[in-house]
């Protein structure tokens, strides 16, 4: 395949492209690069960092609403992030980390239990490239989306529709969208009684479940929450609203709905077979058109694990969680349930300006400490106003230096622009990036001309 | 140090000659000079100028405006009531925490307005999701990915007169009030550490660069324009601020030092019509009294010095400042003399441009509670709605996505 459709594919379907993977990939075919990639995802390793609180005799880990574990679970779920971000980066199974990443948006969860969070993440890391049908009816009976949606409160006497609502409106219809009120009302009936019990996992509570008739899309009868998700999998527009976000994260920021119902269409006959999906995308010549390439607004999370699979960067936990909070993306904290919105809404100002300026502190090896804004249950800390600190900000560019150090002075430019960025380069001007290079030693020209492609905007397209 | 005198500036900024060729209607229309000049520096609000207070963590409008004339109101908090000195009096019903000198000392100018009992139907206990609703102004279960002011700004500069400055919040990140479904406002803590991003040659130069370009449809337009508006807000920020135009004492906390800033921005004709801050630490699960008193200390000596400042230069009339909660807290008091998560709670206004003063409404109603929780009387959509309309003279139900009935404090 053509070099500028490799890294078109390694921004998609991992986290872009590295010196190590274009030296192994470069001159393959497309389908054996595909190949390669789906194979490298194949592996499947839970992440592990949270221990199961400890249970008394009977396995149970006691009321789950307490301030000490919510408390605790922040530091929890900072922990998992951290880790996660870890896998990204050295994880061979880049696509299943994109993939994770995608439905962690889809189903965005915060859940105020790190290690509940943990097992919802495993869920979704196990399923990432499985059948969608089947990730459907284990979130909904995940402990986390559970509680996260107050199913946990869904009773017989009492309906809570919270988890019904957000079933349709975003994890499978999509708002407004071949559904009533009323099929809500019924819906939630049928989820009554699906709970999280004292030992943290979900348990069908028969007493506090609905045994009337309910009428769900026109179908009479005495449903549970499975048989609603079945229904809700028989419906097109399932299929066509989970295509459409594919295609957004995936292809292009902005839709084309024909490609969104062939899609749609492939997805509901294959029993929503991620893996087909997402090889028959990878594989489509369309995929490779001028107007799908550069054509998306990388997410802060995808932003830093370039960096870091790029340049090693490294600064400590602390600094890195703001970098998360300050660009608009922490995980397992999405703003709500309906997860970030993405594309646009990803650049103001204020990110756009911070995105911009994380070369310059890693040629710096220095930034400012930044705080992440604290947790609504932190106590006010008399916050007086304070000077500028500075952090350490770790990188390695010796990979880098090595693979363009054998390319001559006057062609580096170009070279560095063609393997960073694959969206038109209508706005870049070579002359201005060499009048910012430090060009006292090759080594020198190679680090400061990188570190002046990644400061410019077009950087931030994948 | 400053850099230049406010006449200077005046200088500098052409303006005071530009308001020679005002209009002769403008410059009778009585309120001198400096209504010419900010209505001409905020085209998009008539003038009007918006300052959003938000204390984060769930402050508890009770140990706030509290209604001491209301028995219930001690049966239900026998440690956590605030008696005698602890309190400021407003009337024969009302009094204000004693804490809240600051704010008391406007309230007898008639520069404060109260509103009790202020929330939305089914409201949701979680910090989290209620200050979403709050940010989003959407319905409790609706999942709104854009904010009201965002909105504000797409639709107050739909005629193609937009700045992100317009709308800035005092922090490092922002909020998802100031994000609009096309637009968005400026999140600005150290104005001198941004100038020193812009000031980067390359990323200056890249800002430079950028011309208006007729095809806004690829991202890299849209990149490059928004690092150019950036470039340009910063440096107007920049330089308007950091002039020591403020002679007030702000306390000496980070909400004290932001709220000076915007006292300064404002000195210094900043085309800003909407700012948005916060004060943290409002969660007071256990030892309330001593927590919420030092953050309300805070809050109230920040509000009057901040008055004193923009009264000093004539902008206090067009200047209105709305401070609200994402809950209120259970009326009954937890066994760690603290209160717990609750639901309908205060508002506050301040300004010297208020129509009506006072305590606008009803006292909350301590006996028909819903699971411990008062009642909303007021969905917060209204007092959005009013500042929207009769303030900032907006397109409220547009705004908001819906009609709501507006109140007539502005």
């Amino acid at each position: 395949m053509k070099i500028k459709e490799l890294h078109h594919l390694l921004y998609r379907a991992a986290f872009g492209p590295t010196p190590q993977m274009v030296k192994e990939l470069k001159g393959m075919t497309r389908e054996q690069v595909v190949n390669r990639l789906f194979d490298d995802a194949g592996r499947v390793q839970d992440l592990m960092i949270i221990p199961k609180p400890e249970t008394n005799g009977k396995g149970e880990v006691g009321p789950l609403k307490t301030i000490g574990l919510i408390l605790k679970s922040q530091k929890e779920k900072d922990l998992l992030n951290l880790a996660w971000i870890d896998r990204m980066t050295v994880a061979k199974a880049s696509l299943r980390e994109k993939m994770i990443l995608f439905w962690h948006n889809h189903f965005a969860t915060s859940a105020p239990f790190g290690w509940l969070m943990q097992v919802q993440h495993n869920t979704l890391r196990r399923l990432a490239l499985g059948s969608f049908a089947e990730m459907l009816h284990e979130i909904s009976k995940d402990p986390a989306m559970i509680i996260w949606l107050n199913n946990q409160q869904n009773k017989k006497n009492a309906p809570n529709e919270n988890f019904a609502r957000e079933v349709m409106e975003l994890f499978t219809l999509g708002e407004g969208n071949g559904y009533t009120e009323r099929d809500i009302k019924e819906a939630a009936r049928a989820f009554t009684g699906w709970f999280v019990n004292q030992k943290g996992e979900f348990e069908f509570n028969e007493k506090q479940h609905d045994v009337d008739n309910k009428t769900v899309f026109g179908n009479t009868g005495n449903w549970n929450g499975n048989h609603i998700i079945d229904f809700l999998l028989t419906k097109q527009e399932t299929a066509t609203y989970l295509c459409r976000k594919i295609y957004k994260t995936f292809v292009n920021n902005t839709v084309d709905e024909k490609r969104v119902a062939d899609l749609a269409s492939r997805f509901r006959t294959s029993n929503y077979n991620i893996d087909d999906l997402m090889r028959h995308i990878f594989m489509s010549d369309w995929f490779y058109a001028s107007e799908n390439i550069g054509a998306v607004i990388c997410s802060p999370v995808e932003l830093i694990v370039r960096f870091k699979k790029l340049v090693q960067f490294q600064v400590d936990d602390k600094q890195q969680l703001a970098y998360q909070d300050l660009l608009g993306q922490t995980l397992f904290s999405p703003p709500n349930v309906a997860g970030w919105k993405g594309g646009r809404a990803w650049i103001d100002s204020s990110t756009l300006l911070f995105r911009l300026n994380i070369p310059t502190t890693i040629i710096n090896s220095n930034a400012i400490k930044l705080n992440k804004r604290p947790a609504f249950e932190e106590k006010d800390r008399g916050e007086k106003p304070q000077k500028d600190q500075q952090v350490v900000v770790k990188s390695d560019w010796g990979v880098l230096v090595n693979y363009f150090k054998d390319v001559p002075a006057e062609q580096l430019t170009d070279e560095v622009i063609q393997f960073f960025i694959t969206a038109p380069a209508t706005r870049i001007s070579s002359a201005l990036i060499e009048q910012h290079v430090d060009t006292r030693t090759p080594q020198r020209r190679i680090i400061t001309t990188i570190a002046a492609v990644m400061k410019l905007p077009e950087f931030q397209l994948i | 140090m400053s850099k230049y005198s406010r006449k200077d500036f005046l200088k500098l900024s052409g303006l005071a000659s530009a308001s020679l060729l005002l209009p002769n209607f403008l410059k009778g229309m009585g309120a001198g000079t400096d209504l010419r000049m900010s209505e001409m520096l905020l085209p998009v609000t008539n003038g009007k100028r918006l300052v959003v207070i938000q204390l984060s963590g769930g402050n508890d409008g009770l140990n706030t405006v509290v209604p001491r004339g209301d028995d219930l109101y001690y049966s239900n908090r026998s440690g956590l009531g605030l008696k005698g000195a602890e309190l400021i009096n407003l009337d024969t019903y009302f009094s204000l925490n004693a804490k809240l000198q600051g704010l008391a000392d406007l309230y007898m100018n008639g520069e404060v307005a109260i509103i009790n009992s202020v929330g939305y139907p089914n409201p949701n206990r979680s910090h989290f999701r209620s200050l979403d609703i709050w940010q989003s102004a959407s319905d409790a279960d609706k999942y709104v990915q854009s904010g009201w002011i965002g909105r504000w700004l797409d639709s107050a500069c739909s005629n193609g007169d937009y700045k992100p400055y317009y709308a800035m919040e005092l922090d490092d990140a922002m909020s998802l009030a100031l994000k609009g479904n096309i637009l968005s406002g400026i999140a600005v803590s150290n104005p001198k550490r941004m100038n020193a991003m812009v000031e980067d040659p390359l990323i200056y130069k890249t800002a430079k660069a950028w011309t208006a370009h007729m095809d806004d449809e690829h991202h890299i337009e849209y990149l490059h324009k928004t690092l150019a508006q950036t470039e340009m807000s910063v440096q107007a920020i920049y330089d308007k601020s950091g002039r020591k135009l403020s002679k007030a004492i702000y306390p000496v906390h980070a909400f004290g030092k932001h709220l000076k800033m915007i006292a300064e921005l404002i000195m210094a004709d900043a085309e800003t019509s909407v700012f948005y801050i916060s004060l943290a630490g409002f969660d007071t699960h256990a030892g309330q009294k001593n927590q919420q008193g030092r953050l309300l200390n805070v809050y109230g000596n920040a509000l009057r010095a901040f008055a004193q400042d923009l009264k000093s230069v004539n902008r206090w009339n067009d200047t209105l400042v709305m401070t609200f909660s994402e809950f209120g807290r259970r009326v009954k008091q937890n066994a760690s003399a603290g209160t717990d998560h609750g639901a309908a709670n205060v508002m506050l206004l301040a300004g010297g441009g208020l129509k009506r003063k006072g305590i606008l409404n009803e006292a909350p109603d301590l006996k028909n509670l819903v699971d411990g929780d008062l009642q909303f009387k007021v969905d917060f959509r209204r007092i959005y709605a009013s500042v929207l309309k009769n303030w900032l003279g907006a397109d409220a139900n547009g705004i908001l996505g819906g009609t709501f009935e507006t109140m007539d404090f502005v």
